[in-house]
């Protein structure tokens, strides 16, 4: 009895911190419709923080506490709403997402750019020197107490605030119909960023009771409180009541298993799992959501794709890949040879999250499976490995994707997420396991796996040379297969599901099967990705495939542009390349270079369609001047030859590299036609008529059709030939 | 004086556009009827002139002074009063509450209490309830209430009548009128025009977002059907 009341206790103390942070959740997603992924680190910042002024600088606790929670932590979530969640409105699920996934990557960065990680820093709870409190039966420590005395004035606090407060009013009257709150003359902003500051608040104050438990560590302490948000979604992210029942269940569930577990190898690590276990279970049961019949506006576009354009990224890509694989050294080979494995598991989010509209945050755990699969069924070289690593990878996605099939938006992003920390923390970390005597089941037994290279008709590809162009030949077959998708049937069908299930569903078209054959493709692929991965890597633990690392690349294929797979390069090339490459070039940068992903991302609420948009818009002149185009194919084989030659060096190589294209654009905007800029000028004459009524009240005109082909997107070269 | 003015306004969702070139006067203590067919604008019109909706060009005056560009709530506390579409309300809060957001603008709690609950006494009886479980015409009162209790100089009605029975849709309009008869200046979109017309000063018909027909009640009643059947 005295134990069960103990890990009661425990399992309260858990269930308070898990309700005051959730709770602020639940109030900055109702108010302002963005869940912020990042709510977990605010808290972790604030305990950092508050460490730093009790212990560091020896504040007292009381002032420690005021400056932090009152002070800092309100103009935190302010500085949050006004700065960036204001310029989300409009924007699909996936950027909002990203824009807080990122911000979630960069205050882990910055954390650990201010406190250095791999120190210890202990902090301990409050009053932690005075003797438990006796209950009789069990003792209580203060800190607990304070804790659980703490949720409940959060509580109190938050139940009078939204139903006494006008402003409390006005920011659940924002939830049901935010224009007409402004029709009734309040505020919005002022009522959003007060859910923001209020919500920051708390997840300050959430942080700084759960830090003395694991520790101060960023990443961890950040994903964390991940935990918390499996009690939101009991109250389906809205109802403030159900959601501390849901934190009440989780703590509790932790408490005990904490408790009565037993103390086995195996099960250890379900108990620090088991909030995403709890979290996929009330996802599974969570009723069905109606599906949306209303059509999503969004700002983003994706054009398709050209046949002639596909073949020549395929191209390039591999062209690009021997250029590497035979001028770079086999140390630097082996760090940028992993942009092309990489980047096919950044291209498995193409047709999934691109064209299907579906949200994952766990390819990096299909690919580990595929790792797994490559390293254990490929031992030898078996190059068939690479089949089973597909297979196996597709058929977990499917299984994933079975109760994901009734969820959309953030609660599948929730649910992927819950999958990749349910493999990370218990799965992947699984000593071998006996199946009744009859096999092994073994993941990463030792924490961790050789791999060995591939090997064909008794020739082993063991150099990295070789494996990297083996990786950007499977890369750009990958992106050919990707874009022969999204031009055939069911690239249409994941096209169309993504504006409209609803409208889809009455066109008769089975969305389960849809969805199903889209996961299992998508994670087919990073399974695939894995596989190559793995024998990049030579050896491979679970470190390489955790949540963190999904959600970067994640986060960094959507800035590049989703839709297209120059969005994946983009990906591979920004983190695998471009980053590895900054530090050589600039030493120092190391400290900082991780705000790069988390802060590209913050930026892309401004430019949803991605950033590979930009750069094809900009060759399109390029590409269109075939002459200028030759000569500087010409010129890079040139340069090529060259480097191949000894005559320059690396360095010198990749600046005529970079410098031909640049050039090259250029020259191809002086010759562009002037037809262009002529009919710029019709554009004022006819401005007054609008597009739709063209024809109707006067003969067309050339100029008439030339705007609405601009307007329609068709080339121009394609329609002189028409006419 | 003149309660509204719309000069020259011209609106566009993305690039679709939607008015063309509106000039429309609500002068003080009149009310004019603003009606036509389905997707012709008038809602939009509505919303420019609340501040809701930025015009492409040309200029919204409120009691004479330009306010393009001034959010809507500020409108809302310098007197002008819109009840959306739909039920302007908000669902997931009690009648109290949905009286309490009314406040806003500058009106004493005390004050909207008393005024709504004179017109509309079946809101006192349900003041605790969850105001998404009222029936339509309840809901549409509740909306309606926040026309009178703030006492504004300028109320913009739309689509009172929308998925009512006709004899609360007639309650409704009887209350129009006596809003009227105390001198604030009214603005109402109708498509259903018989009910509308017997208390407009004015009416113009909106057709594709050209005002195409404008002047008094009895004028217009003609032209009315050929305006919806495009003819």
């Amino acid at each position: 009895m005295d134990k069960f009341l103990t890990f009661t206790i425990v399992g309260l103390t858990l269930a308070a911190i898990y309700a005051i942070i959730a709770s602020g959740l639940v109030l900055t997603y109702t108010t302002t419709g963005i869940f912020n992924f990042a709510h977990g680190a605010a808290g972790m910042l604030a305990a950092f923080t508050y460490w730093q002024f009790r212990f560091v600088w020896g504040w007292p606790t009381p002032l420690a506490l005021v400056v932090v929670l009152l002070v800092l932590g309100p103009l935190f979530g302010v500085l949050l709403e006004t700065v960036i969640m204001r310029g989300l409105e409009g924007t699909t699920d996936t950027v909002k997402l990203v824009v807080s996934i990122s911000l979630l990557l960069f205050m882990i960065a910055l954390a650990q750019l201010i406190w250095a990680p791999g120190i210890s820093r202990p902090l301990p709870g409050f009053l932690a020197g005075n003797k438990p409190i006796n209950l009789g039966a069990t003792t209580i420590t203060w800190h607990q107490a304070i804790t659980i005395g703490v949720a409940i004035a959060v509580a109190i606090g938050l139940r009078l605030v939204l139903t006494r407060a006008r402003i409390g009013i006005a920011m659940r009257a924002a939830v049901d119909d935010r224009s007409l709150t402004t029709l009734n003359g309040a505020k919005p902003n002022l009522v959003s960023m007060l859910a923001w500051a209020m919500g920051t608040s708390l997840a300050a104050l959430g942080g700084i009771l759960i830090a003395p438990g694991p520790g101060l560590e960023a990443a961890s302490l950040s994903l964390l409180i991940v935990s918390a948000y499996a009690a939101a979604v009991f109250g389906r992210l809205r109802s403030l009541p159900l959601t501390f029942l849901g934190a009440i269940v989780i703590g509790l569930v932790e408490g005990y298993l904490a408790g009565y577990l037993p103390q086995n190898q195996y099960l250890t690590g379900m108990r620090i799992a088991s909030p995403a276990i709890i979290l996929f279970i009330v996802l599974l049961v969570l009723p069905n959501p109606r599906l949306r019949g209303r059509m999503t506006r969004s700002r983003e576009y994706f054009p398709t794709p050209t046949l002639a354009g596909a073949i020549g990224f395929a191209i390039t890509v591999v062209i690009g890949a021997v250029m590497l694989a035979t001028t770079l050294s086999d140390p630097d080979l082996i760090t940028y040879g992993r942009v092309f494995p990489i980047g096919i598991v950044a291209l498995s989010l193409v047709p999934l999250v691109g064209f299907a509209g579906q949200i994952s945050l766990c390819q990096l755990s299909f690919a580990g499976i595929g790792a797994i699969v490559m390293a254990h069924l490929g031992a030898g070289g078996d190059p068939i490995a690479l089949v089973w690593a597909v297979l196996i990878a597709a058929a977990v996605g499917a299984v994933v994707a079975l109760p994901a099939l009734r969820l959309s938006g953030i609660y599948l992003a929730l649910g992927t997420a819950a999958f990749a920390v349910i493999l990370d923390r218990w799965l992947f970390n699984l000593p071998v396991l006996s199946v009744f005597g009859l096999f092994d089941i073994n993941l990463f037994a030792n924490g961790s796996v050789s791999v060995d290279a591939i090997e064909l008709f008794g020739r082993s590809f063991d150099d990295p040379g070789t494996q990297m162009i083996i990786s950007a030949v499977t890369f750009a077959l990958v992106a050919l297969l990707v874009i022969w998708i999204r031009r055939g049937r069911l690239g249409r069908r994941l096209l169309a599901m993504k504006d409209s299930e609803a409208a889809c569903a009455t066109l008769g078209l089975n969305l389960i099967w849809t969805k199903l054959s889209v996961f299992a493709l998508s994670a087919g692929i990073a399974g695939l990705g894995g596989a190559l991965y793995a024998t990049q890597l030579t050896s491979i633990q679970p470190g390489n495939f955790e949540l963190v690392q999904s959600l970067q690349l994640f986060a960094i294929t959507v800035v590049g542009g989703i839709g297209a797979v120059g969005g994946a390069l983009f990906a591979a090339l920004s983190l695998y390349a471009f980053l590895p490459l900054l530090v050589t070039l600039w030493p120092s940068s190391v400290r900082w270079v991780g705000l790069l992903p988390g802060g590209a991302g913050i930026g892309l609420g401004r430019n949803p369609n991605g950033a590979v948009h930009d750069v094809r818009e900009g060759f399109l002149p390029l590409l269109a001047a075939r002459a200028v185009l030759a000569a500087m194919c010409v010129a890079v084989a040139g340069a090529y030859v060259l480097r191949l030659t000894n005559v320059i060096d690396n360095w010198a190589f990749v600046v005529l590299l970079i410098l031909f294209p640049v050039i090259a654009t250029i020259a191809a905007g002086l010759s562009k036609p002037r037809a262009v800029e002529a009919a710029a000028g019709n554009d004022e004459e006819i401005r007054d008529v609008p597009l739709e009524w063209r024809g109707i009240d006067r003969p067309w005109t050339k100029a008439d059709l030339e705007q609405l082909d601009r307007y329609l997107g068709l080339k121009e070269m394609e329609l002189h030939d028409v006419r | 004086m003149n309660s509204l003015e719309l000069r020259g306004i011209s609106a566009a969702y993305d690039r679709i556009d939607v008015l063309f070139d509106i000039d429309l006067v609500v002068p003080e203590g009149n009310v004019v009827a603003l009606l036509g067919p389905n997707g012709a604008g008038k809602s939009t019109l509505l919303r420019v002139a609340a501040g809701l909706h930025g015009p492409a060009s040309g200029d919204v005056l409120v009691a004479g002074r330009r306010v393009n560009g001034v959010p809507p709530e500020e409108l809302a506390r310098r007197g002008m009063c819109l009840i959306p579409e739909g039920r302007g309300i908000f669902p997931n809060l009690t009648v109290r509450e949905n009286l309490r957001m009314m406040t806003f603008t500058g009106t004493k709690l005390s004050d909207v209490e008393e005024r709504s609950f004179i017109r509309f006494p079946r809101l006192k009886e349900r003041i605790g309830q969850t105001a998404g479980t009222l029936s339509g015409g309840e809901q549409q009162m509740l909306a309606m209430a926040r026309g009178l209790a703030t006492d504004p100089a300028l109320l913009l009605l739309d689509e009172l009548s929308m998925g009512l029975a006709p004899i609360i849709v007639e309650e409704l309009y009887e209350i129009v009128a006596q809003v009227a008869r105390e001198g604030v200046s009214i603005l109402v979109v109708e498509q259903f025009a018989s009910t509308v017309l017997g208390v407009a000063d004015y009416a113009a018909i909106l057709v594709q977002g050209r005002i195409v027909r404008a002047g008094q009640p009895h004028e217009l009643a003609e032209d009315l059907s050929k305006a919806y059947l495009g003819a």
